[in-house]
């Protein structure tokens, strides 16, 4: 009852005339940008970032939740027009969406994602509410041990779950924790990492990361790559956006499984948007009557993963809210979010700030609702963005990004730091390096260092006793699963020839 | 072991970045607070990344390389002169007359031949983003040599 009456309260925030209309415009801007080729929700939150620097808390984090589900409903117009998803959780989305445009059911598989958004994002709010809630009434009996275990386990999985090559995810998760690092250390003040260089005392922020690594680097990737990009094929949305009678039957049963599975999944750490969206496909195809549909225009196949990653959007937000922990490279970004308003998400913020919460957590279900409301009769719209010629899309990006990046700290420094990661997102994805873990890892590192030197403390230097407290233990032992558990997948998928098992989890933006 | 292999030499890249890590954390002054100094995660990240640079140098030897797609170097090196010039130009010359600048350079190395058409979108463009961030948002961006 009492998460009730904390709701109601969180309503009454968020339906504040004036809070609504940030939603709103949160939604539009979120889905407008998420929309555009390349860009997934990480680097649309991070370019987004500034534009509520002026607002004040409450009203920020109610715009910040309609372009959080805004950006991640975004990628399947693309996917479902293009064939060229704007990030790795639409992936699936566009082996059907695709097809299905391609046969002319284009506003079909737009209406079912739209929907299907929807219900899984409702289904997973209400789970974030009652997860969230759970969790902070668990983070009160656990220490600094348990915390810096959820954490290896969540790099642990993220790493594990990010493609193919062990080493190269260890490259990005080790260099990513090494650069959270830089700057001064909290509890002794000593500088660390800096080689003198002033500018870096204050550290790495995340949105310099997630510019530099996502907008910089796809840049320097489109330039790159110009000459062997062919003229892409897109499909013309004809008519409104709806399915006719059977489309919606079929579309029921795969929107509640792939929000049931996608939850789950997003409420593990480091398991993300992506592996969610395609454990879903592989659910739709084993249940349905048609499995030889699948691949050729399936309305499942878009219904089940478009319903699973927006609700594995949701499920991240369990550890984020609840531990203040993040699980993904969005998740990451979002908690960049807090600390430019000196918050902290976690346990403490739900006593500290719970208008802020819970108008959070009220405004998810208003972003749902507005989605559904402006994303079919919008539609039109969105497609018309795919029409900004190429060359002046990128153009504008990287104007956006400067702006974004100079009104963190406006310091022209931190340009310097972008370019130089740019660089290096764009030889991470050429070489195929997994750019989420050294996102999450930038975030991380600071927190883990925290936790491991304040465990130490508590088990006077004994790193044994640290890891084998009963609750860290069971925590890096289910870390350990989710690493092995994806390669023994992956081996039995090579070794099978299945190669939708052998491909799992491609990295999460 | 090919030297050419693109897991080779990225191992090699890490390494070196690794190197950079252990120097920073090594010189990292221990004040002997609490149980755990402030130089002991970084070295041990920094190892780390040593550590996952020779797994890929030795992997390499076994390994094909990755098919990489060609380069359009002109391209990419053209986009990395201009985002550098655009980053260093972007305080003293303003927002608003290098964010045009780069906006016509961008499309035009992006292939786009139509210069007029950039001019006048780039400059619509960049001046709505700085009414909406200056007016509307609040945020200060630099002013440069415009007198505004």
């Amino acid at each position: 009852m009492e998460i009730l009456g904390s709701l109601a309260g969180g309503f009454a925030t968020a339906l504040a005339p004036q809070n609504l209309l940030y939603a709103f415009v949160g939604v539009v801007l979120g889905t407008a940008i998420g929309v555009l080729p390349g860009i997934g929700p990480a680097l649309t939150i991070s370019l987004l970032l500034p534009v509520t620097f002026g607002l004040d808390p409450v009203p920020a984090f109610i715009m910040f939740g309609g372009i959080y589900y805004g950006a991640m409903y975004g990628g399947s117009t693309t996917s479902i027009l293009v064939n060229t998803p704007g990030e790795s959780s639409s992936v699936v989305t566009a082996i059907d969406g695709y097809q299905m445009a391609k046969k002319g059911r284009a506003g079909a598989a737009l209406a079912t994602s739209a929907i299907g958004s929807f219900v899984a994002g409702t289904i997973a709010t209400l789970g974030l509410m009652v997860g969230a809630v759970a969790l902070v009434g668990l983070a009160v009996r656990i220490g600094p041990p348990e915390y810096f275990a959820i954490m290896i386990l969540a790099l642990l999985s993220v790493t594990g779950l990010s493609g193919t090559s062990v080493p190269k995810a260890l490259f990005a998760t080790a260099f990513g924790l090494a650069l959270g690092l830089v700057g001064m250390d909290n509890q002794t003040g000593q500088l660390r990492m800096t080689f003198g260089i002033s500018e870096l005392e204050d550290g790495v922020d995340v949105v310099l990361g997630a510019i530099g690594l996502f907008a910089v680097g796809e840049v320097f990737w489109v330039a790159s790559t110009w000459l062997a990009q062919q003229a892409e094929e897109r499909q013309t949305l004809r008519g409104p956006a709806r399915m006719t009678r059977e489309e919606f039957g079929r579309s029921v049963a795969p929107w509640l499984r792939g929000s049931v599975v996608g939850f789950i999944i997003g409420v593990l750490p480091g398991a993300g948007a992506a592996i969610s969206s395609f454990m879903s496909y592989a659910i739709e195809k084993r249940a349905s009557k048609h499995p030889e549909e699948f691949g050729k225009g399936a309305i499942e196949g878009v219904a089940g993963p478009e319903a699973s990653n927006n609700a594995a959007a949701g499920g991240n937000l369990v550890p984020l809210l609840g531990l203040g922990i993040p699980g993904s490279g969005t998740t990451a970004v979002m908690i960049a979010a807090f600390q430019i308003y000196g918050l902290q998400p976690g346990p403490l913020l739900f006593t500290q700030r719970p208008d802020l919460v819970w108008g959070l957590i009220a405004s998810l279900y208003i972003a749902n609702v507005a989605l559904l409301v402006l994303n079919l009769p919008l539609v039109g719209l969105w497609v018309k963005l795919l029409d900004i010629p190429k060359p002046l899309l990128y153009a504008g990006i990287l104007v956006v990004s400067a702006v974004g990046v100079y009104s963190i700290d406006r310091r022209a420094s931190d340009l310097v730091v972008v370019f130089a990661l740019g660089v290096l997102g764009f030889l991470m994805r050429r070489y195929d390096y997994p750019i989420a873990p050294l996102l999450l890892g930038l975030v991380l590192g600071p927190l883990i260092d925290l936790n491991f030197r304040r465990g130490m403390i508590m088990t006077d230097g004994d790193v044994l006793a640290l890891i084998t407290r009963p609750g860290a233990a069971a925590i890096l032992g289910l870390g350990l699963l989710l690493v092995l558990a994806p390669q023994v997948v992956r081996l039995y998928g090579r070794m099978s020839g299945k190669r939708d098992l052998a491909r799992l989890g491609e990295s999460d933006g | 072991m090919s030297w050419r292999h693109s897991d080779a030499v990225g191992g090699l890249l890490a390494i070196a970045l690794g190197v950079v890590v252990l120097a920073g954390a090594l010189t990292t002054p221990d004040v002997a607070f609490g149980v755990v100094g402030p130089a002991v995660l970084p070295s041990i990240f920094g190892s780390l990344v040593i550590l996952s640079g020779l797994w890929l140098v030795v992997a390499s030897r076994w390994t094909s390389a990755p098919a990489a797609v060609t380069l359009d170097v002109r391209p990419l090196a053209l986009s990395a002169v201009a985002i550098a010039a655009y980053f260093a130009a972007f305080v003293p010359l303003g927002f608003v007359l290098s964010s045009i600048a780069l906006f016509v350079g961008m499309a035009r190395i992006l292939g786009s031949r139509a210069s007029a058409r950039d001019l006048l979108a780039g400059t619509a463009f960049v001046v709505a983003l700085y009414a909406l961030f200056q007016m509307l948002l609040t945020v200060d961006l630099p002013q440069g040599v415009l007198p505004v």
